[in-house]
């Protein structure tokens, strides 16, 4: 039943003819989706991203620190 | 994510991520000692932009040497470093000669926070125009949303700053000023002539 409600409330992204049209595309539908969607939902997908690199340069200080 | 004109305010119910509470530990000690702006790239961040970033950038009102003892000495005790040098001294004459300077946590280069005095008139403008985001606990002063986009359309002009400016035409659709945004650009524009020709 989830999974009906997510599928019936999809928007889609036109593709672009150039990888620059396409990340802007991309930008717009995003947007988009920041728009139409609770702050607490697209934070949370934002977070993934931007946590991650993050924690990546920890963890290499971390490796580092270890191997001193 | 609700942008109030008139009050100058968006109010933002987002998760905290690592990098906003970092902006937001950094910016409490900032406040303290002197009036800041976010300006450029956190800005469309912070407001929902899809991409990661190695800085923060902050214009600070200028400062005595003393006031700015102060404020270096507080980011040292709270594990802040400088990346540029190491004496207060040495990272004010930095500043006082038009040249930003980069703190980050202890033991990393990134993120860090650029932090610089305006150089220009339009720069300084910037805190007489600038939007206050209000997100769980806390409060940031962010530049304008108009002149976050002109600087990033007319000054910077790359992908991701063209990229950036789009993401915030697009969510604040039907309330961006775009005759303040033409005006900035005008000025802009005269900057730039005047880099080009070595003023």
């Amino acid at each position: 039943m989830e999974t009906k409600n997510i599928k019936e409330k999809r928007e889609f992204m036109k593709p672009g003819k150039t990888n620059k049209e396409d990340r802007i595309n991309f930008v717009k539908f995003w947007a988009n989706y920041v728009k139409t969607h609770s702050d607490k939902e697209w934070s949370r997908q934002q977070n993934v991203l931007i946590d991650s690199q993050i924690e990546h340069v920890h963890n290499l200080v971390k490796k580092k620190d270890d191997s001193c | 994510m609700i942008y109030d004109e008139n009050k100058r305010e968006i109010t933002l119910d987002r998760e905290l991520g690592k990098l906003d509470k970092l902006v937001i530990e950094f910016v409490r000690i900032l406040e303290k000692h002197v009036e800041y702006v976010i300006i450029s790239g956190y800005v469309s961040i912070l407001l929902g932009r899809s991409r990661i970033t190695e800085d923060i950038d902050i214009f600070i009102k200028e400062m005595s040497f003393e006031q700015f003892s102060k404020l270096y000495q507080e980011l040292e005790e709270k594990g802040f470093w400088c990346i540029n040098a190491e004496k207060p001294e040495s990272v004010y004459d930095y500043l006082k000669t038009c040249k930003a300077v980069r703190f980050a946590l202890e033991g990393t280069s990134i993120p860090n926070f650029e932090v610089g005095f305006p150089k220009r008139e339009i720069d300084s403008e910037t805190f007489g125009d600038f939007i206050t985001v209000i997100t769980n606990d806390a409060k940031l002063k962010i530049s304008s949303l108009e002149r976050h986009i002109a600087f990033k359309r007319y000054y910077l002009e790359s992908d991701k700053d063209i990229e950036d400016s789009i993401h915030i035409e697009e969510l604040f659709e039907g309330k961006i000023d775009y005759k303040k945004i033409n005006k900035l650009r005008k000025s802009i524009e005269e900057i730039k002539r005047d880099e080009e020709n070595g003023d």
